[in-house]
């Protein structure tokens, strides 16, 4: 089993090296139906053994559940939402669903036939897009779930043979979150353990503590088109600049997983005046979403807090955009 | 005296390299997302260079999901612009000036080597390059060398396109490595 793998790799594997493929081989062969099959349209065409399988049906049947508009993503939202108090999950997912059609490809993307929506759609489209962004923000980019991430990694590393994960299916699926809740308590009790350091943290309730969050508005540069992004740059070296001064602190961006969830929004289609459009196209809500989701922070250690504060708020201060300076540049130019 | 060890080529340092030279005012390639996608691919197949992205066999031929995430990315944080020029058209990649500095980042031997690419095939449609690279998945990837074998697994995995136009894409690939290995 490949060290590489991710979510949906692990998916294709675990179908097909246990019994799950016996019992779909067995039950639905009749209907022609193999594991393959299953592999192609729960996870992705490009992950079976089979390449016969990565036929149109099968991957229409795959964008129905795992595409832009699929139903794993309609379920998550509204299921996270019920489950977490969080009102900003909700959207109409059935005037959604009322809406969806088959979309051409644009011209020059290809000419497949894509899970798209007709023109009413475009509306619940965006809300659907604010709601995934509100529950970023207030869920899934929460502050203390996302340290309380960064240390469960820390301690997996830690824990793990070799900082690796299983190279069976069995070892792997024995990984369940009980097993894993158990060694963070175990470790955090034995300080000769493996992963104790990071394990006490759970246990204690002793997480770095936030001291600085920054957000788009105070960190960003403009494109020529006026568009704000992050000046990733700036708040890189902020990093570096408050580590030096007082070391244990760590910093968190929206990683790969934000932009990928927000990268897919602009692939949904809408059919406008009988033509195929992207929503980030005609939408401006959806256009801006992706860059809006940025937020930088820093943490440090409970107690540290303040200080911390104070030397980023210092920092940024003395440090501004590169664009602001840019702009500064060509204006004394201009005066010479 | 130590050496200072070389600074690392960020993933989107080859994002920002293929599209500046598709955007190169003599080839100007409409530079959408299959665009980016099959010329890194064509570099990585032909050995041109090693860009670091995974590919795999997706609806439009190979396809890399590292790289469209990391498209995304550039898109966010202004490294790239992305262009709808005609109604009913998908987008147009275009770097930016924040962008430009990645480009310069990637070394020049992966440069040219992306160019090489770009050169042969920038003026082609989506449809022609999907062929194409799928065309090269089945003969390098799956080592298909029979030009009838190779025929058929293209069609099993593209069945929209003709043995025709099967044949001439396979036929155009195998100038295409020879031109460029020669090189």
């Amino acid at each position: 089993m490949a060290q590489d793998m991710n979510h949906e790799k692990m998916t294709a594997f675990i179908i097909r090296e246990t019994e799950i493929a016996e019992i779909i081989n067995e039950h639905y062969a009749a209907e022609g139906i193999s594991a393959e099959d299953v592999i192609v349209v729960a996870t992705s065409p490009a992950l079976s053994d089979d390449p016969s399988k990565n036929t149109a049906f099968n991957l229409f049947l795959n964008q129905i559940l795992t595409g832009e508009l699929g139903s794993d993503r309609i379920d998550y939202l509204l299921r996270d939402a019920v489950h977490s108090g969080q009102p900003s999950g909700r959207f109409d997912y059935l005037k959604l669903m009322n809406a969806m059609a088959l979309v051409l490809q644009p011209e020059g993307e290809g000419e497949a036939v894509q899970l798209g929506l007709d023109e009413g759609g475009w509306l619940v489209a965006e809300q659907m897009v604010v709601a995934r962004y509100l529950m970023y923000i207030a869920l899934y980019f929460h502050k203390t779930k996302r340290i309380y991430e960064r240390h469960l990694t820390d301690f997996m590393k830690d824990w793990l043979s070799k900082g690796k994960l299983p190279k069976t299916v069995k070892k792997y699926l024995d990984l369940s979150d009980t097993t894993v809740l158990n060694a963070i308590v175990d470790s955090g009790r034995k300080p000769a353990s493996n992963g104790h350091q990071h394990a006490k943290r759970f246990v204690g309730r002793n997480h770095l503590r936030l001291a600085k969050e920054v957000i788009l508005a105070d960190n960003c540069r403009e494109d020529d088109k006026g568009r704000r992004f992050p000046d990733g740059e700036r708040f890189d070296k902020l990093g570096n600049h408050v580590r030096m001064l007082y070391g244990d602190t760590l910093t968190d961006i929206p990683d790969h997983t934000a932009t990928k969830m927000f990268a897919t929004d602009s692939k949904i289609l809408v059919r406008i005046d009988g033509k195929p459009r992207y929503l980030d196209e005609v939408s401006e809500v959806v256009r801006g979403m992706s860059s809006k989701i940025w937020r930088g922070r820093i943490y440090c250690e409970k107690g540290h807090e303040d200080q911390v504060k104070a030397a980023c708020e210092e920092f940024l201060s003395q440090n501004s955009s590169v664009q602001e300076n840019s702009d500064a540049d060509e204006t004394s130019k201009a005066g010479q | 005296m130590p050496t200072k060890p070389a600074k690392p080529v960020s993933d989107e340092a080859w994002v920002a390299a293929t599209v500046v030279a598709l955007r190169t005012p003599e080839i100007d390639s409409w530079t959408g997302r299959i665009h980016v996608h099959k010329v890194l691919f064509l570099v990585d197949v032909l050995g041109l260079a090693k860009p670091p992205f995974r590919f795999e066999l997706h609806q439009y031929g190979p396809y890399s999901f590292d790289l469209d995430r990391d498209i995304a990315m550039m898109e966010a944080f202004g490294q790239l612009n992305v262009e709808y020029t005609k109604p009913g058209y998908g987008p147009r990649y275009q770097i930016t000036k924040a962008g430009l500095s990645l480009d310069s980042e990637l070394p020049q031997r992966d440069r040219d080597a992306i160019s090489r690419v770009v050169d042969e095939v920038g003026n082609k449609d989506s449809k022609q390059l999907e062929l194409l690279a799928t065309c090269l998945w089945v003969t390098k990837r799956e080592n298909v060398k029979d030009d009838d074998r190779a025929i058929d697994a293209v069609r099993r995995i593209k069945p929209r396109y003709s043995d025709e136009d099967i044949r001439k894409s396979l036929q155009q690939a195998k100038k295409m490595e020879s031109k460029l290995k020669a090189a």
